[in-house]
C-alpha cells in the first residue's frame, strides 16, 4: 500500500512536471513573436548604436574606431551641453509640478467634487489630443498679440514677451504647456491609487480629530506613496526624452535657447550626418535613464521585500 | 522530446515567416532589371506631387520615349522633409540611382560623405561639352578639380514687385540698378503711403539664401574663414527694416509660418526670392495684381553683384546602373531637358541662346524684368568642406536671435565666430 502510494506520488510528480514543461514550451512559442520582434528592432539596434558610438561613422565612408573621442567631445560642445542643460532645466521645471498638481486634482475629483465626471474629462482631454494638434493651438495662444498675452494686458502687464521667440521665456513656454498637457494621465494613475486606500484609516483619523488636512499629509499621501514613486520616475523618463511638442514648437529656437537632447541626437544623425557621434549622446541619455529606472528597479524591490 | 523539437520547428517556421514577410517586398526588386531586359533608374526629388506633372512628368516622359529600355521612378519627399529623408536613404543603402541636391549649398555635405559619383571621368570617357553650363559648375559643382554634380536649374536671385502696390502708393517701380539702401527707402515710402497691413519688403532670412547679401562688399568671402564682422551692415539693415515697419517682425511672420507664397495675397510690395517663382506666379490663375522683377540689389560702394544659386543633380556613388544613369543625367541637364525645362518658366542650368529663347518666350514678362534676368553671375560661399553646412545652421540659429531681439549684431559676429572655431576644432 505503501508502496503504491509511493508510485502514484512521483507518478503524479512526472506528470506535473511535464504539464510545467510543456506549458513553458507553449509560453515560449506565444513569446516568440514579440521577443523576435524585440530582438531585431530593438536589441540588435542598441547594441549597434554602443558600437557605432566609438566610431566616426557617417552613413557611407568606412568608419573607424575612434574610441573615446566623442566622449570626450562631447563636453567640449556647446550643442550638446546647452541641450543637457536644457533637458535638465525642462524635467527639473516640470516634473514636480505635473506631480503635485496632478495629486491636487486627483484628490479634489475623488472627494466627491459636484460634476467630478465632467471636470475628469477635461482634465484628461489634453492627455488624449494629439500632441501636434495641441502644440499648434498653444503656438498660436503664445503669439504677440495671442490669447495669453491678451489677458496679460488685461490685468495690467504693461510688455508682456513675445513668448516663443524670446531666449528666456522659450523653454518656460514649452514647460507650461507640458505641465497642463501632463496633468490629465497622473491624475488617473493617482485616481487609481486613491480607490486603493482603506477607508477605516480616514475613518480612524477622523475619531483621533484629523481635519481634511491632516488626513491628506497623514494618510492620503504616505498610503500613495508607491503610486508617486512611479508617476514621478515615468515622468521623468518622459521629460528626458522630449522631443515632439519642441520640434514643432520652437524647432530648438530661437538660436538654442530650446534645444534638448533628443533634438540634438536627430539633428546631428539626420542633419549633419554624424551618426558615430550621435550615438554617443544617445548613450548618455540612455545612460540618464537607466539611473533613473535602477533607483525605481530597487525601490520596487526594498517595497515588495 | 519529440514535442520539443516540434516547438523549436514551430519557432524555426515564425521566424522564417517573418523574415520571409520581410523580405517580400524585396523580391521582386532584383537590383532594377527586369524581365524584358529594362531598366528602372530611382530618382529622388522633393515636392513631386506639387511639381510632377508641370515641372517633371514632360521630362521622364520624353526621355523614356528616346530611351524605351530605361525606366524612370520618382521617390518623392515633401520638400521640408527631403534633405532628410535623402540622408536616411543614402546612409540605409537604398538602391536609389539619381537624387536632386536641395541646393547648391548642400552639394558640398554630399560630396563630402562620398554620395555623389565623380563625373569627369564620364565626360573624359565621352567628351562630353560642359561650355554651355557657365561659372556655376566651376564654382559649385567641382570639388578637388573634379565635377560631382550637373546644375538642373539656375536660380537667378531677383526683386520681385508687386505693380499694383507701387501704383497704389505713388512709388516708382523699383530699377535693374539698385542698392540695398536704396531698396530701404523705396520700402519705407511704400509702407508711408499705403494702408496698414502692406509691408515694403519681405524675404526669407535664411543664411544660405542670403548669404550673399549677408556677406556685403567683401569679395572671395569663405564662410570657414572670413572674418564675419563684415556682415554687420546687412544685420543693421534688416533690424532696420522690421524696427521701421517696412517689413514684417521676424517672430509674427515665423510664428504663422509665412513664405513666399504670402506675396500671392498682395500685402507685400517687393520680395527677394530666386527665379524658380517666376514659375509659381505664372501658374497662379486669379493673382489680382501685376508684378515684375529686378536684378538683385547691391551695396553701395561694391562692385555691382547678383546672385545665382543652382539645383544640382548627382549620381549616387553606389548606382549599379552607372551607365543608364549618366544617360538620363545628361538629358535632364543637357539641351533635350532643358528645352523642355525652359518652357515651364524655370530657368535650366544648360544654357544656349535657343533655350534662352525658349524661356523668355514662354515667360512672358516686360522687357525690363527680361532684363533682369540675364547676364547674372554666380557667387561660392568658399572651399567646400565636412561642416559647411554645419556652419551655415549655426549662423542660422544666431541669426534669428538677433532678428527676434534677443542679440545684437555684433553678439551674432561674436558668437557665430566661437561656434565655428568649435566646429573646426571638433572636425579635426
Amino acid at each position: 500500500m505503501e508502496n503504491m502510494s509511493m508510485k502514484e506520488k512521483s507518478y503524479k510528480h512526472k506528470t506535473s512536471a511535464a504539464i510545467v514543461r510543456r506549458n513553458r514550451r507553449h509560453a515560449y512559442l506565444f513569446m516568440a513573436p514579440n521577443f523576435i520582434g524585440f530582438f531585431v528592432f530593438t536589441l540588435i539596434p542598441v547594441i549597434m548604436a554602443i558600437v557605432y558610438s566609438f566610431t566616426n561613422y557617417d552613413g557611407n565612408n568606412t568608419m573607424d574606431f575612434v574610441g573615446l573621442k566623442n566622449y570626450i567631445n562631447l563636453f567640449h560642445d556647446s550643442d550638446f551641453t546647452i541641450a543637457l542643460t536644457n533637458t535638465i532645466i525642462y524635467t527639473i521645471g516640470t516634473v514636480p509640478f505635473v506631480i503635485i498638481l496632478s495629486l491636487l486634482v486627483s484628490v479634489l475629483m475623488n472627494n466627491g467634487v459636484k460634476g467630478a465626471p465632467v471636470y475628469r474629462a477635461i482634465m484628461l482631454f489634453p492627455h488624449i489630443a494629439s500632441i501636434i494638434a495641441v502644440t499648434v493651438v498653444w503656438q498660436f495662444m503664445y503669439a504677440k498679440e495671442g490669447p495669453i498675452n491678451a489677458m496679460l494686458h488685461a490685468i495690467g502687464v504693461e510688455n508682456p514677451p513675445v513668448w516663443l521667440s524670446n531666449q528666456k521665456t522659450a523653454l518656460l513656454a514649452v514647460m507650461i504647456m507640458i505641465i497642463w498637457k501632463g496633468i490629465g494621465y497622473y491624475m488617473i494613475v493617482y485616481l487609481a491609487g486613491l480607490k486603493g486606500i482603506p477607508t477605516d484609516q480616514y475613518e480612524a483619523a477622523e475619531l483621533d480629530g484629523a481635519n481634511a488636512w491632516n488626513k491628506l499629509i497623514h494618510v492620503t499621501i504616505p498610503n500613495l506613496r508607491p503610486v508617486t514613486f512611479y508617476a514621478t520616475v515615468m515622468c521623468i523618463i518622459n521629460s528626458f526624452q522630449v522631443f515632439t511638442p519642441i520640434y514643432v514648437m520652437t524647432g530648438g529656437g530661437p538660436g538654442r535657447a530650446t534645444s534638448v537632447l533628443v533634438m540634438q541626437i536627430y539633428q546631428d544623425s539626420f542633419v549633419n550626418y554624424q551618426f558615430g557621434y550621435a550615438s554617443a549622446e544617445a548613450m548618455i541619455l540612455f545612460l540618464m535613464i537607466l539611473i533613473v529606472t535602477l533607483i525605481q528597479f530597487y525601490h520596487n524591490k526594498r517595497v515588495a521585500a | 522530446m519529440k514535442k520539443k523539437v516540434l516547438s523549436m520547428l514551430m519557432v524555426a517556421a515564425m521566424v522564417f515567416g517573418l523574415t520571409a514577410c520581410g523580405n517580400g517586398g524585396d523580391s521582386k526588386d532584383d537590383g532594377g532589371a527586369s524581365d524584358d531586359g529594362s531598366v528602372t533608374l530611382r530618382l529622388a526629388l522633393w515636392d513631386y506631387d506639387v511639381d510632377g506633372p508641370t515641372t517633371y512628368d514632360p521630362m521622364i516622359e520624353a526621355f523614356e520615349k528616346a530611351n524605351p529600355d530605361i525606366k524612370i521612378e520618382v521617390v518623392n519627399a515633401p520638400s521640408a522633409d527631403y534633405e532628410t529623408k535623402l540622408t536616411t536613404m543614402l546612409a540605409g543603402g537604398d538602391d536609389v540611382d539619381l537624387f536632386f541636391a536641395k541646393s547648391n549649398t548642400s552639394l558640398p555635405g554630399l560630396y563630402s560623405k562620398g554620395y555623389c559619383m565623380n563625373l569627369s571621368e564620364l565626360f573624359d570617357s565621352d567628351g562630353y561639352d560642359l561650355t554651355n553650363y557657365g561659372t556655376v559648375l566651376e564654382q559649385q559643382m567641382t570639388f578637388d578639380g573634379n565635377v560631382y554634380a550637373l546644375p538642373f536649374r539656375t536660380n537667378d536671385w531677383l526683386l520681385f514687385y508687386n505693380k499694383d502696390l507701387f501704383d497704389a502708393a505713388g512709388v516708382a517701380y523699383p530699377t535693374n540698378d539698385m542698392t540695398w539702401q536704396q531698396v530701404a527707402d523705396t520700402a519705407k515710402q511704400i509702407v508711408a503711403n499705403s494702408d496698414d497691413g502692406i509691408y515694403g519688403f519681405e524675404f526669407q532670412p535664411k543664411m544660405g539664401f542670403i548669404f550673399p547679401f549677408l556677406t556685403n562688399c567683401s569679395d572671395g568671402f569663405d564662410i570657414t574663414t572670413s572674418d564675419l564682422s563684415v556682415t554687420v551692415p546687412a544685420v543693421d539693415w534688416i533690424m532696420d527694416m522690421m524696427d521701421s515697419g517696412a517689413m514684417e517682425e521676424y517672430s509674427d511672420s515665423k510664428s504663422l509660418n509665412k513664405d513666399q507664397t504670402y506675396f500671392f495675397n498682395g500685402e507685400w510690395a517687393m520680395m527677394w526670392n530666386g527665379s524658380w517663382f517666376v514659375q509659381n506666379l505664372n501658374s497662379q490663375d486669379n493673382l489680382g495684381f501685376e508684378w515684375g522683377v529686378a536684378k538683385s540689389p547691391y551695396w553701395e560702394g561694391c562692385e555691382k553683384s547678383n546672385f545665382v544659386t543652382s539645383t544640382p543633380l548627382c549620381i549616387s556613388a553606389a548606382t549599379e546602373h552607372k551607365d543608364e544613369a549618366y544617360t538620363f543625367l545628361k538629358f535632364m541637364c543637357g539641351e533635350e531637358g532643358a528645352s523642355i525645362l525652359a518652357t515651364t518658366n524655370l530657368i535650366p542650368g544648360y544654357m544656349n541662346d535657343t533655350v534662352l529663347q525658349s524661356y523668355l518666350e514662354h515667360v512672358e514678362l516686360d522687357d525690363s524684368s527680361v532684363e533682369a534676368l540675364t547676364d547674372n553671375v554666380t557667387h561660392d560661399f568658399g572651399e567646400p568642406n565636412t561642416i559647411f553646412s554645419q556652419i551655415i545652421s549655426a549662423g542660422q540659429q544666431e541669426l534669428e536671435l538677433v532678428l527676434t531681439d534677443n542679440e545684437t549684431a555684433d553678439d551674432f559676429v561674436k558668437n557665430l565666430t566661437d561656434q565655428r572655431e568649435e566646429l573646426i576644432s571638433s572636425a579635426q
